[in-house]
């Protein structure tokens, strides 16, 4: 065989990034419109995959060594490819990444490549998409991108070769600097903007012969909302068993829905340069949304009774890998999935719904997105971002409250959630009720009596404060309360090195559920940077012979 | 007919189904190739018919199989399953077989069971790989020696969103995946070379009660799955 006899055409693509979509409207060119159906795709067939082949030879491939399995490899793709029988081209996807071998175990023999297109989608998709495909967290998917992945041939069901994808960046470089075929580039974001305009120059110069409305025609027949129903009725074998569908909406810039301004930072970091190369905008930092703006699912019904597999950092709370679960006083709980979806179990109070909402759900949901929450309220004092940490009863919503009466913005009570933003550590606010105690409300002119009481929390009623602005914002300060029963008088103490360190672990761990939810490393990777980008102050005060107004001064002095 | 496989050996069988092999370089293909292709391969120059299946049958019936189809991880993690609830194997995959009349009997397999590594490490019946450089490892398992009516297809495959631990298939279903269940057309044989009416017997094997199973990987909810199943197909008391 010539290379110019060679008719396979590789459908490269990493994981995620459109192959499956572009598959389809090859399909549908050939298929009449009547019989086509996400269950029968055309080019399905990957090169690892030998067992298949070899079974059709009679030949059970379970009982073949690794090297075998290469040559076998190497010499199906060339029989498949000498006996395409009539079709001009051979479409064969792939998600590994190009390489080259020794003579009779190359992977992608060149004597049986004609051409290979290659088929990108922005990373800041693909790790949305990837999360939701493997039922893994935005974060995790982030990971994998950025480390070699794929599937070894000892991961695999039975007798497969080796399925290297490389990185993001280096599976695409791989392609684009292989030698002895024409690699097409094309983006998943130039297919959802025009599919036609996109893929016909592609299709003919790989030697297929299709006219534009052709093409036109075949895409009408792929249109999104068409693959997901037919996905519905026919199923498709490639369907997650994580995800409820595999077509999933088909969106470009959904990133910007889902991703940190860290996690954005962290993607761009990894592939940037590959990102320009293969034309995709880096955005700048500011423009960037804030994975907190959006809220959370809510829907009430009756919590578990336990969750399998999971761990107990304390009595009442459990978590696992997708989900943690809070049980509170009067049978009232919150379980929190994938950092979106919260389902609450009221107990015996009719309000348990919002404060659980507003106040674990929102913090176990930062934790499961990768974020810190701090035990601490945030007031804009003169412009100024300060969150007001400390121990429970420390005077956190009282102080908060103050600082509101001084003509301060509160931003926040009582969770702070903190995301990493380049060299900055930001809040996103949002609203929440002021849980006060009964002489902190009298204290602050509140009329206590007039407030509804909170359930499960009798000794607090709720103050509903004016909706906060949301933008995200970076944390200037923090100031932690300390209530001391030995000290003498209001003391402030600027914490540096080691000991601020220690007062953020304090307040940042959630009664030691975020180094469970977040893991250890992670966890005190994050509070070590929120030490390292905000200066920290203790206030501390006695447990009687003090006044607000002392404490409130010396924030303000911070601020 | 004769056949090789480059690096690997070559084969040729006679009438009526003996074979011999020939390994290219390493001893340890010899039984590889007399195993994993010769004996296959045999099995349809005599006459015989292949499924892409395992065969097990309970210790009490000893006389009566079930069918394990699907993807090779979910079969193998299936297989291992009911082979620790104490079925006996009475053929890993293919399974050799043959009609009669309107009984389809699965013919006991000489090959020993093989699973993926993954399957099979840290399992006290792990005989280790297959061979040097191989992913597939030997397991141990208890044997039915005799030939035996399958009675019931079990099509395991993975978790997938929604579906059930089993679901008993009928109609259109059954037929469509019995169709793909019988070996044929091999490309290594000459055409008509396989004996028998493949509607016909497509038909038959639809008859035969099947259901869907989900398999996690030790796949000891789809044993139990199945032995329930195959109680309400067989009748209680039947299984082990």
């Amino acid at each position: 065989m010539n290379a110019h006899a060679a008719r396979t055409v590789w459908l490269a693509s990493y994981p995620k990034s459109g192959n499956t979509w572009v598959r389809a409207i090859v399909t549908a060119l050939d298929e009449h419109p009547h019989l086509f159906g996400v269950d029968r795709l055309a080019a399905g067939s990957q090169p690892h995959q030998v067992a298949g082949a070899l079974a059709a030879w009679g030949l059970d491939p379970r009982w073949l060594s690794d090297d075998q399995l290469d040559v076998a490899r190497a010499g199906l793709i060339r029989e498949v490819d000498l006996n395409a029988g009539a079709a001009p081209v051979l479409l064969r996807k792939t998600h590994e990444r190009y390489r080259t071998a020794l003579a009779g175990r190359e992977p992608f023999p060149l004597d049986a490549t004609r051409a290979a297109v290659l088929i990108v989608r922005d990373p800041r998709d693909v790790a949305c998409s990837y999360a939701d495909f493997f039922g893994v967290t935005l974060d995790d998917a982030i990971d994998a991108m950025a480390r070699d992945g794929g599937e070894h041939r000892h991961q695999a069901a039975l007798a497969q070769t080796d399925q290297p994808w490389g990185t993001w960046t280096s599976h695409a470089m791989s392609w684009l600097v292989a030698e002895g075929f024409p690699v097409h580039v094309v983006r998943y974001e130039d297919l959802h903007a025009d599919a036609p305009a996109a893929l016909l120059p592609v299709l003919n110069s790989i030697g297929m012969s299709v006219t534009h409305d052709q093409l036109v025609a075949a895409c009408e027949r792929t249109r999104f909302d068409r693959l997901q129903d037919s996905e519905d009725d026919r199923g498709f074998t490639g369907t997650s068993p994580h995800a409820t569908r595999f077509f999933r909406h088909g969106r470009t810039d959904a990133w910007r829905d889902q991703l940190t301004p860290g996690q954005i930072d962290r993607i761009e970091s990894d592939h940037g340069e590959m990102m320009a190369r293969l034309g995709y905008d880096t955005s700048d930092a500011a423009a960037k949304p804030s994975a907190f703006s959006g809220q959370l699912r809510v829907r009430t019904g009756v919590l578990p009774a336990a969750l399998e597999g999971s761990r107990r950092p304390t009595r009442w709370a459990e978590v696992t890998d997708r989900q943690a679960l809070v049980r509170l006083r009067g049978g009232a709980g919150i379980l929190v999935s994938d950092g979106k979806d919260a389902l609450v179990q009221p107990g015996t109070s009719s309000d348990a719904g919002d404060w659980l909402v507003q106040g674990w759900g929102m913090t176990l949901a930062a934790l499961q997105r990768g974020m810190l929450s701090l035990h601490a309220s945030t007031v804009e004092v003169d412009g100024r971002c300060i969150a007001v940490a400390g121990a429970r009863g420390a005077g956190k919503s009282t102080t908060s409250m103050g600082l509101r009466a001084r003509g301060h913005h509160l931003l926040c009570d009582d969770v702070t959630v903190v995301e990493f933003c380049e060299h900055e550590a930001r809040t996103t606010p949002f609203w929440r009720n002021v849980h006060l105690l009964e002489d902190s409300a009298r204290a602050l002119g509140v009329e206590f009596d007039d407030l509804p009481a909170l359930g499960g929390l009798r000794a607090k009623s709720a103050f509903a404060p004016e909706p906060p602005d949301d933008r995200p914002r970076r944390i200037d300060s923090i100031a932690i309360l300390v209530r001391d029963p030995h000290a003498t008088a209001v003391r402030t103490e600027v914490q540096n090195g080691a000991s601020r360190m220690a007062a953020l672990l304090e307040h940042a761990g959630r009664d030691g559920i975020a180094p469970v939810i977040l893991g250890p490393e992670r966890y005190f990777a994050g509070v070590a940077r929120l030490a390292d980008l905000v200066p920290v102050t203790t206030i501390t005060r006695p447990a009687e012979g003090w006044s607000l107004d002392e404490v409130l001064d010396a924030i303000e002095s911070r601020a | 007919m004769s056949g090789r496989f480059p690096g690997f050996g070559t084969l040729v069988i006679g009438p009526g189904g003996p074979a011999t092999v020939e390994p290219d370089c390493l001893p340890g293909d010899r039984d590889a190739l007399l195993l994993g292709w010769a004996t296959p391969l045999s099995v349809i120059v005599g006459g015989g018919a292949l499924l892409r299946a395992a065969a097990l049958c309970p210790p009490e019936t000893k006389e009566l199989a079930i069918a394990v189809a699907g993807d090779p991880l979910s079969v193998a993690s299936t297989v291992l399953g009911l082979v620790d609830c104490g079925w006996l194997l009475v053929s890993d995959y293919p399974t050799a077989v043959r009609w009669e009349e309107d009984q389809l009997i699965a013919i006991p397999g000489r090959a020993p069971l093989l699973v993926p590594g993954s399957l099979a490490t840290e399992r006290p019946d792990d005989e280790g790989p297959v061979r040097h450089g191989s992913t597939t490892h030997f397991v141990r398992a208890a044997r039915a020696t005799a030939h035996a009516v399958v009675r019931a297809v079990g099509y395991a495959h993975p978790p997938r969103w929604g579906d059930p631990a089993i679901r008993a298939l009928s109609g259109a279903e059954r037929l469509r995946r019995a169709s793909s269940l019988s070996v044929r057309g091999l490309a290594t044989l000459p055409s008509g070379t396989q004996s028998g009416d493949p509607e016909a017997e497509d038909l038959q094997l639809a008859r035969v009660p099947a259901a869907a199973v989900t398999t996690s990987r030790t796949g000891h909810e789809a044993a139990g799955s199945l032995t329930a199943w195959w109680e309400e197909v067989i009748g209680p008391g039947v299984g082990p």
